[in-house]
């Protein structure tokens, strides 16, 4: 068996071997179960973690692929500059219902909501594409976002 | 374009926004929790020693199971327990109406996904190697593809009895004196998905030895009926079983039969240690219950001023390999099958399969979608037949209020159809929508009433509490948090009749031990066990705080009321006098039956609930695929209780059927499903829900209905696929009769001559 990698989960060190997917080792050996499992394929989003700050799907993801590399699950979305605005926003909406997609969905928006310029609304659909939802018809999701977006132009 | 309809007088109308709700919009008490990804499902749990869950799925969608060998599994190193029939102490079947499917198959298995064994090892990886090692010889049995082939004579049976699980109908009237005295008839047959639920958890969960019982935790609707088939199934008195359903990541009727249950209990039982077991979504999609396809010829006369005369309905649904709550679908869907409208001569026959086509089940809508699709497309045709605008035909064929129900049965006083043509009439879908030069736009309604509750003939009973005790208002019921707003609807019910604040109170749910049995979280009856268990049980716990606080206070009860945090007496600030925490425990529980019609001579519902649907759509001339720009649901269902729970249930149940309409199907070649995952079953997504959404409630009940808020979770669903369809045949001409509508029907439909 090839040597573990290394790599940083919420600002933790962490190892992972070079062909293990992110998603297992993260819901089978590291505990990360906020990380949602929803499909293996790359389809749902609900795995969906920021690999040096952009979104992607964490059962894509080999080990080699992210040795070195800074991971953030929604359990380090607090430790976000945007994460407090951006959560509650989606809190006083209501965005989610089962809630099993919000870890993806709120990682993908962390990510976009974290450069600048902030994104239009086409750009929040757009970045959702990657993420389903069952419960909500993801009106209220992109509400939420929006009410984020919005608070984040008027901050400094 | 079709007539449009006349504006009319607008009864109250709430519309369901946070901008339009003011101080009735609240955050959901479980929202910070899923926001934040705190919130730990019972697929999530993991500790020491616990175990890896795998099952072993048949080889063969129908075959004969001559032998089963677990010996080289077993001796794997790192399996700690391997289960088969031989395992399964007491009865080895299950199914809420009747039990036809095995636990684990012995002799016999009808659909790819019948579970033959299950593996308990170290890991995930151990496990699956050994479901690799076990040997099952089959010999294979002719397939039952088709649901009209199963029932012809010499069919191969799917079970001893044949292949006839259930059947319905009723004829009244004379049906050919109507269709003599029809000046219009409109006939086509509608056919309809193999819709998957689709919840975003797939099921799952873990179950431990506990004591001489066991624990098992996996998402549900009914922990105290799974409890009562687990205990079937493992020959423990129920007390010896404890089950957990909540919190599960959706359900959508999906969850409400046993999933992975029975799996997970007999090999923690069997390894003496905790196993957790997670269906992959490509098990999940092979294996989960499905939505019943249905195939619905209906033929529709009307006379010359577009009133109903004659109805004729023959309907066949396809059951799958299991009866689950088949049953129930199919007396739902026949129980629709007048829509909310009048005619005096119909006759009615509906048929339930079992094929090796997976197994179908519960599912939102129960049916009543399905036939709701073809009698709302029916009365659309006859009125373009007529010249009548679709408001206009409605009106005149719309139940009488205070009308027995469909089947002849007392029904609860309120009727609010008129109200939904009301609202409809006035909707700015009416108006022509901005589209792409290569579209073509139109506009459809399509009304819909859902019962609520199980029915006059299952038992359907709730009980509920509420304490005060540690300083908190703690309510105990065993409905379930599948995300519908079920935790949140207590909240404000409990609040607003108490007058204490939301945050005083704390729901316990979805354990059977921990909380009392409240029916199950089906049949959109959750809303009204909410509403009256808190009217049960408030009052007199507010009384008991009140005489409790009267005694400490040395003042007259009648000074004193509850407040946020405590009780106040009179003239008091705003901070209680008496906090909570300061008193005593109290409580006070109730036990009642859900409203229930006097027919017995088949299941009939009692409370109902109400909406109008309208579409918006543009369709492209060069692919014939379907926008759908603008979707609006108008509802009557009593008070809202929780307003963003509400606004929920509608925007999810209206997408949902938007995919039902445009998209989801799962067909079948040889038993084997074309959708493996989401790759190759398309829900919609981001992209395909309309640009504007709109949901209202009208909330007067009648004066003379002491009945309350009714459930809500199926309204959404109910009317979006004929809306659509209408809007389709608006801009077209012609009506989609197969859901999803294929594209290269709308494109024949252009090109057609109008």
């Amino acid at each position: 068996m090839s040597p573990p990698l290394a790599f940083t989960l919420n600002g933790a060190p962490a190892t992972i071997g070079p062909d293990e997917t992110l998603l297992d080792a993260l819901r089978e050996r590291l505990g990360a179960t906020e990380v949602k499992a929803g499909c293996a394929i790359g389809r749902c989003g609900a795995c969906t973690v920021l690999l040096d700050g952009a979104a992607v799907n964490a059962c894509l993801l080999s080990g080699w692929q992210v040795a070195g590399r800074a991971i953030t699950t929604i359990a380090g979305l607090a430790a976000l500059p945007v994460g407090e605005t951006f959560a509650a926003a989606m809190e006083e909406e209501n965005a989610f219902q089962c809630g099993y997609c919000a870890p993806g969905m709120m990682m993908t928006l962390a990510g976009l909501l974290s450069v600048r310029p902030l994104p239009d609304d086409a750009r929040l659909s757009e970045a959702l594409e990657g993420n389903l939802c069952r419960c909500t018809g993801y009106h209220s999701i992109l509400r939420g976002a929006r009410t984020a977006r919005d608070r984040l132009k008027d901050k400094p | 374009a079709r007539p449009r309809p006349a504006p009319a007088p607008q009864p109250d109308l709430t519309e369901l926004s946070r901008a339009a709700g003011g101080e009735r919009w609240h955050m959901r008490e479980d929202m910070p929790a899923k926001v934040r990804g705190t919130l730990a499902y019972m697929t999530d749990v993991r500790a020491e020693g616990m175990l890896v869950g795998r099952i072993l799925r048949a080889a063969h969608p129908h075959a004969k199971i001559l032998a089963i060998d677990t010996a080289a599994a077993e001796a794997l190193p790192g399996v700690r327990a391997v289960v088969t029939h031989r395992d399964v102490p007491g009865m080895n079947a299950f199914g809420i109406l009747f039990q036809d499917q095995p636990a684990l198959c012995s002799d016999r298995v009808r659909y790819l996904g019948d579970a033959v064994a299950a593996v308990a090892a170290i890991d995930a990886e151990t496990a699956e190697r050994a479901l690799a090692l076990i040997r099952v010889d089959y010999r294979p049995l002719p397939l039952v593809e088709d649901m009209e082939a199963a029932l012809a004579p010499g069919a191969q049976p799917v079970h001893a009895a044949g292949n006839l699980v259930t059947e319905v109908g009723l004829s009244r009237g004379d049906l050919a004196a109507g269709f003599a005295a029809a000046v219009h008839v409109v006939e086509d047959t509608y056919v309809t998905p193999r819709q998957m639920h689709g919840f975003m958890e797939t099921e799952g969960g873990w179950a431990a030895p506990e004591g001489e019982g066991v624990i098992v935790c996996a998402g549900g609707q009914h922990g105290a009926r799974d409890r009562m088939q687990l205990a079937r199934i493992l020959a423990l008195p129920e007390d010896k079983i404890r089950v957990v359903t909540s919190p599960t990541g959706g359900a959508f009727g999906g969850k409400d039969e046993l999933t992975v249950q029975p799996a997970l209990a007999l090999l923690a039982l069997k390894a003496r240690a905790p196993v957790r077991l997670h269906l992959s979504r490509a098990e999940s999609v092979l294996a989960g219950t499905k939505r019943n396809p249905f195939r619905i010829r209906m033929r529709t006369g009307c006379d010359a001023e577009g009133r109903l005369v004659a109805q004729e309905v023959e309907a066949l649904a396809d059951s799958g390999a299991y009866a689950s709550l088949s049953p129930g679908v199919l007396e739902t869907a026949m129980e629709h099958a007048a829509g909310p409208y009048r005619v005096a001569n119909i006759r009615t026959r509906g048929r339930l399969a079992y094929t090796n086509n997976g197994t179908g089940g519960a599912f939102r809508g129960f049916g009543a979608n399905q036939m709701s699709y073809a009698i709302e497309c029916q009365i659309d045709r006859l009125a373009a037949r007529c010249g009548l605008d679709p408001v206009e035909i409605r009106r005149r064929n719309l139940r009488r209020a205070g009308a027995p129900g469909f089947l002849g049965q007392k029904v609860a006083p309120t009727e609010k159809l008129s109200e939904m043509l009301d609202i409809a009439a006035a909707s700015d879908l009416w108006a022509p929508a901005a589209a792409r030069p290569d579209e073509v736009t139109g506009t459809g309604i399509a009304l819909n009433y859902q019962g609520n509750g199980l029915g006059t003939i299952p038992t359907d009973e709730a009980r509920f509490e509420v304490r005060l005790e540690g300083g908190k208002i703690r309510v105990f019921t065993g409905l379930d948090e599948i995300g519908q707003g079920m935790v949140a609807s207590v909240h404000a019910a409990v609040a607003e009749r108490l007058h204490c604040a939301r945050a005083d109170i704390e729901v316990i749910f979805g354990d059977t031990g921990t909380a009392p049995d409240s029916g199950s979280t089906t049949a959109s009856r959750g809303g009204y066990v909410v509403w009256r268990g808190t009217e049960e049980t408030a009052p007199v716990l507010a009384e008991k705080i009140l005489a409790q606080a009267s005694l400490r206070l040395g003042l007259p009860a009648d000074r004193l009321r509850i407040v946020p945090g405590g009780v106040q007496a009179e003239g008091g600030n705003h901070s209680p006098t008496l906090a909570f925490s300061e008193l005593v425990p109290e409580r006070a529980e109730t036990f009642f039956a859900f409203p229930k019609s006097d027919y017995r001579a088949g299941n009939a519902r009692f409370i109902f609930a109400y909406g109008v649907t309208l579409a918006r759509v543009a369709i492209s001339r060069v692919s014939g695929a379907v926008r759908v720009l603008d979707l609006e649901i108008h509802t009557a269902a009593g008070k809202v209780i929780d307003m963003a729970s509400y606004l929920g249930q509608m925007e999810g149940g209206l997408v949902q059927g938007l995919g039902f309409t445009l998209t989801e199907d799962m067909p079948m070649t040889g038993g084997r499903p074309l959708a493996r995952n989401f790759d190759s079953y398309l829900m919609p997504t981001v992209r395909d829900v309309p640009e504007r959404m709109r949901a209202t409630a009208h909330e007067p009940l009648d004066p003379a209905d002491p009945f309350g808020p009714r459930g809500v979770g199926e309204l959404g669903i109910g009317a979006v696929t004929p809306a659509i369809a209408n809007a389709v045949a608006d801009a077209l001409g012609a009506w989609p009769a197969t859901a999803p509508f294929p594209p290269e029907t709308l494109l024949a439909m252009l090109e057609a001559p109008r």
